[in-house]
């Protein structure tokens, strides 16, 4: 994916003389009056980021088995957990060869709201997919259904959350999620839950352009200032005029379909025009533009080029946040983080041997210089009540697929933030069921089965305050998304030599019973 | 040993023997019958699935037509002329939105007519100001299920940033359109700006019948006059006034989507379209635009619904500057440009570097290959060539210098003919070799053409299977290392049948396009180890028949003997045109365009079949 962004306003988000976004700004943007003190209180933020392909080396993805020191059985295996170690070697703080970051990054306070979560598995063959690791199994290559056929498609669970009658209430946000890349599915009309499950598009073509669409119409008016009365006669006209057309009684029920998802959306803007929106803190002025495009020479195997355009996108991400712009961001990622010059797709999908070297260092380059870092930012804004803004937050790292390219198992699954404390953090999960190893191979590395990526999912949604009752309509089911594959004959074919007794059927009944809770030792 | 992910582009998963057969789509499980019987019913997926998905009742986003069989004509059979049989149940799609193209289009055009004096200037900023807006650009949706490929057409899914954005720009172009008084004066006419406020309302109603029939391409009745009309408040031509009304017209359902309510049902499941609608589709089609004065006024008078008058309208249609803009369009899309690499992001890669030398590619140099097959389309269509002639055309389109040296030749001023350029046709133009990287990509080169070009849709890999890295070796061709590591049973189904031959006739020409006889290898530090010849001789398989080959001409040959790509070309432009993927009920049409096709009409005759076909002149009832 292609980027384009504006050096100066990295530099404006950074602060004068490179200093960090937040510590110079973003604390002076929350001075929340008390009575928006309490309305804040209970908001939750969530982020989630997805890198393609998988072939995430287990050896070096994950920490110690030894650091998993407690053991308790769980949907019908034993589960392990253990505390995250905060000790840093050499200024560094090693979690796992992926895992690394620097120790002033990396800090005790942070490790503290981290979890690193190993043995939650997409339990289809995981094909290409656009949403498939938030939920929507309907658009992934290679089929899911036991024929082969897509699986359901269902909202993801970023899409999920912004309409959530809970998440965002009454409230008016300038984007309901944050958008990047190819991963955020809705309905058509996603208010109602009704009509075709359909791709949501990026929120803005470049990192500027998004910068503007949230606080382009209040900067403009200057900092802090309230901005001009909207006039809502020509919105109210457009409404008027669609459902003029409706009550025509000419369209067809398919057609008048169509009619009511964009009357929908009308009312959409219709809100965010009629209603503020919310805004509690100061906006930031907006900066001037010097646009770099980064497909300039170089860009596609220049990784610090790469973790610096990432980081504009997170920055505003975080400004976003920090003033109830939005409150969920979602993005797939299509940067390699590498210096390879080879083909990476054909990296992607060699052996463990190939990959390995080039591989974590992409991953621990992303972990410490995009996603540790983000976090470190929401940690840096205060909210107020001794709390930060990542104490409030969800946010989330994962891939597309696992140990190899198109494996469900063996996916990291690194989070940080309590979600205002639904969630406890500082931990290494370990939900592997070592009765349930799919041996090494001369292609493939080790992995075994776990608990299903279904409750993975289910966890953000009650994490950020989204019941049950509110997500598990739309399919069905206790576990989000309702769908449980009917083997894995396809996606173990040819991998004869390699399988354990009952293989076929890896995710028990027990298992998906326990899709709906929330993680072990989580909640 | 796995195959890349990027060869799973269907969604179905047949045994490896499908690569030995005829290949189409095996995920679908539906019935379908031929032009005399009743509608394909598709028995798998879901109706709400956004790509692919659903029964026989399309969806938006999908793209439409569910998973219903692709239809690949393999013979030149002229269809019958008539309408075929009824359907069982309904296939078009709820109403189109407009293309992002077309939307652009459109304001452009609106603009262009509604401000006599200054609307060329105005007309030339709207992109910029759609942009602005944040209207989003349309995502290539391949209708086949594949992750690659598709057409922005077919997607059909409406995004809040389509609603916001338009609004924004309604917004902004009722203000530029009303921000002087010669303006206000050029766009609604002097009475709007003289003293006499008593002809102010008749000088308004007068503006939104003009102004409405551009933007809603149908005429305004009394009920829509006093609608739109009732926007503009007690001081109806002040300039504040009539930029609301400009931009509640411009964000009309009947300007933001293709409202076709018919005249009347002919057949059982089937309405004709109104003059109005008719020539809306005529334009939006042709020139993603509106009718035009001539075409209008045919509607207006209703001609446009007599067959021969049609019939002359599609053909001067097609000789519009327009429409050869849109056949760019189109076959940018077909041929995949959006998936040529950047040249320029290997440049830190020593063997890369010293495999281009003294040619540096920059980031212009991706762009100048996509224009240079631009430039062929152009050419093409505008001298009456034809999609063989298209595709064996060897002539430099280049107006790059810098491209134009990689055929070692000299760019093209764009007027006078073009200079020749040996050993080359489609499929070995830049766009088409050029890897970007230090290896060719075979395997890449040769799905683009089997499954783009040719339009056959490959199994996906068996699941446990693994790539390896296709490593830069400083011994072995790319054509050993590649052909070596698809050996395995597992593989060598699909790869050594199918895939790699197509990548293997082009292999005469480097990671950035040039022509080769041998291939320089070196070592990681980019120091030359041995020169090898390269090998472009195969066996290609075309639609179940073999064929030894010596490189890219014989394979060309054998392809366009067979008819796979004008069939190819048939399916894809209907995609285009409908803007879902067929059904049993389109196959006369699809056969249609490939009968011409196959048949050396030129590009703009080829291209008006599907409007001269009966069933684009009506809409499927719901």
């Amino acid at each position: 994916m292609k980027y384009v962004f504006a050096q100066n306003r990295r530099q404006f988000l950074l602060g004068v003389g490179g200093a960090s976004l937040a510590l110079p700004i973003l604390p002076s943007l929350l001075r929340v009056p008390k009575a928006e003190a309490q309305a804040l209180a209970a908001q939750k933020y969530f982020a989630y980021m997805e890198l393609p392909h998988g072939a995430v080396v287990q050896t070096e993805a994950f920490p110690a088995d030894s650091m998993a020191t407690e053991m308790k059985s769980y949907a019908g295996f034993t589960v392990r957990r253990g505390a995250l170690p905060s000790t840093p070697t050499n200024g560094e703080v090693q979690l796992s060869g992926m895992l690394r970051a620097p120790s002033t990054l990396l800090t005790p306070g942070l490790l503290a709201k981290m979890n690193v979560i190993r043995g939650v598995d997409i339990t289809h063959y995981p094909g290409h997919g656009s949403g498939q690791s938030l939920g929507n199994f309907g658009d992934v290559t290679g089929g899911v259904a036991a024929d082969g056929g897509p699986g359901p498609s269902s909202p993801t669970i970023d899409q999920v959350m912004a309409w959530a009658p809970s998440f965002y209430g009454n409230t008016t946000v300038a984007e309901r999620v944050i958008v990047v890349g190819d991963i955020s599915w809705a309905n058509s009309n996603p208010a109602a839950h009704t009509g075709a499950i359909q791709r949501v598009s990026q929120s803005a073509p470049t990192n500027v352009a998004l910068f503007d669409k949230l606080f382009g119409s209040q900067t403009q008016t200057g900092s802090g200032s309230a901005p001009p009365p909207p006039n809502t006669l020509l919105v109210d006209k457009v409404v008027a005029n669609y459902q003029r057309l409706i009550s025509s009684g000419k369209l067809s029920s398919v057609d008048q379909k169509r009619i009511d998802d964009h009357l929908q959306r009308v009312f959409e803007l219709q809100k965010k025009l009629s209603q503020p929106t919310q805004s509690f803190g100061m906006i930031p002025p907006r900066p001037g533009m010097t646009t770099v495009d980064s497909s300039s020479d170089g860009y596609d195997v220049d990784p610090a080029a790469q973790v610096a355009n990432i980081n504009l996108w997170t920055d505003i991400a975080a400004a976003a946040f920090s003033v109830g712009a939005s409150r969920i961001f979602t993005a797939n990622l299509t940067e390699t983080f590498s210096d390879y010059v080879g083909d990476w797709h054909d990296l992607a999908h060699s052996s463990e041997a190939d990959r390995t070297a080039q591989y974590v260092k992409a991953n621990q380059t992303f972990f410490s210089g995009v996603f540790a870092e983000f976090a470190r930012k929401l940690d840096a804004i205060s909210m107020g009540d001794g709390t930060t803004l990542l104490d409030a937050s969800l946010i989330s790292w994962a891939h597309e697929s696992g140990s190899n390219s198109h494996y469900g198992t063996g996916l990291p699954l690194i989070t940080f933030g309590s979600a205002r404390g639904a969630l406890k953090t500082g931990q290494y999960l370990d939900f592997r069921n070592l009765n349930k190893q799919l041996p090494k191979t001369a292609t493939r590395e080790a992995s075994w089965h776990g608990l299903a990526w279904h409750q993975w999912l289910g966890t953000a949604l009650q994490a950020v305050g989204v019941p049950k009752t509110e997500y598990t309509g739309l399919s069905g089911g206790s576990a989000y998304p309702d769908f449980r594959p009917a083997d894995l004959n396809d996606l173990l074919a040819g991998d004869m030599d390699a399988r354990y007794p009952g293989t076929e059927t890896p995710y028990t009944d027990a298992v998906y019973a326990a899709a709906g809770e929330v993680l072990p030792w989580m909640g | 040993m796995r195959i890349p992910k990027f060869f799973r582009i269907v969604t179905a998963l047949p045994l490896l023997a499908a690569c030995t057969a005829n290949v189409g789509n095996p995920r679908n499980t539906g019935s379908s019958s031929g032009p005399n019987g009743t509608a394909a019913t598709g028995t798998g997926g879901s109706s709400s699935i956004a790509t692919g998905g659903g029964a026989n009742v399309a969806t938006p986003g999908s793209g439409g037509g569910g998973n219903s069989a692709p239809i690949l004509p393999t013979q030149a059979t002229l269809p019958p002329a008539e309408l075929p049989p009824a359907l069982a149940a309904a296939v078009e799609l709820p109403m189109r939105r407009l293309s992002a193209a077309q939307y652009q289009e459109v304001l452009k055009e609106i603009v262009r007519r509604a401000l006599p004096t200054d609307g060329g200037a105005v007309a030339n900023a709207v992109p910029d100001l759609v942009k602005a807006s944040l209207y989003p650009e349309d995502i290539l949706a391949n209708l086949d299920g594949g992750r690659h490929g598709g057409l922005l057409r077919t997607d059909q899914a409406l995004q809040q940033a389509h609603v916001d954005g338009s609004y924004t720009a309604a917004q902004k172009l009722g203000v530029e359109l009303t921000n002087s008084q010669a303006r206000l004066t050029d766009l609604v006419g002097s009475c709007a700006t003289d003293a006499d406020a008593s002809n102010d309302d008749t000088c308004l109603t007068s503006f939104v019948q003009r102004f409405g029939q551009l933007a809603l391409r149908r005429s305004l009745d009394a009920g829509d006059v006093d609608f739109y009309k009732s926007i503009a408040g007690t001081t109806p031509v002040a300039p504040g006034s009539i930029a609301n009304v400009v931009a509640l017209l411009l964000t009309a359902p009947d300007l933001m989507y293709s409202i076709e309510l018919g005249s009347g049902m002919v057949a059982p499941g089937r309405i004709t379209l109104t003059a109005h609608e008719l020539a809306a589709r005529l334009a939006l089609h042709f020139w993603n635009s509106i009718p035009n004065a001539e075409l209008q006024a045919l509607a207006d008078s209703g001609d446009i619904l007599k067959p021969d008058v049609y019939k002359a309208q599609v053909a001067k249609m097609a000789l519009d500057p327009r429409a050869e803009s849109t056949a760019r369009e189109f076959f940018a899309q077909w041929f995949r440009m959006k998936e040529v690499p950047e040249l320029n992001s290997r440049l830190t890669d020593p063997v890369f570097k010293a495999i281009v030398g003294d040619f540096l590619p920059t980031s212009q140099t991706r762009q100048d290959a996509l224009d240079e097959i631009d430039g062929l389309v152009s050419y093409t269509y505008k001298n009456n060539g034809t999609l063989s002639g298209l595709a064996n055309d060897n002539h430099a389109y280049s107006r790059s210098p810098e491209l134009a040296s990689l055929y070692g030749v000299p760019a093209w001023d764009g007027v006078s003919a073009p200079g020749i350029i040996p050993n080359r046709n489609l499929l070995t133009r830049v766009s088409f070799t050029a890897s970007g990287l230090a290896n060719t990509r075979p395997i890449q080169k040769g799905v683009r053409i089997v499954n783009g070009l040719l339009c056959q849709i490959l199994p996906p890999p068996p699941p446990a299977a693994m790539a390896v890295v296709i490593e830069v070796s400083p011994n072995s061709t790319t054509r050993e290392v590649v052909d070596g590591l698809t050996s395995p049973a597992s593989c060598a189904g699909c790869h050594h049948t199918l895939i790699n031959p197509f990548g293997f006739v082009t292999e005469n020409f480097d990671p950035i396009g040039r022509e080769r006889t041998t291939q320089q290898l070196y070592d990681a530090m980019g120091n030359p180890t041995v020169a090898k010849p390269v090998a472009t001789d195969a066996t290609i398989q075309i639609a179940g028949e073999t064929h030894m080959v010596s490189g890219a001409p014989e394979a060309l040959k054998y392809i366009l003997e067979s008819g796979q790509m004008e069939g190819c070309f048939a399916q894809q432009y209907f995609r285009f045109a409908f803007g879902r993927k067929e059904v049993e009920f389109d196959r006369y049409i699809i056969e249609q365009l490939n009968y011409f096709a196959r048949t050396n009409a030129n590009l703009g005759d080829v291209m008006q079949q599907v409007a001269l076909r009966p069933e684009f002149q009506l809409r499927m009832a719901q």
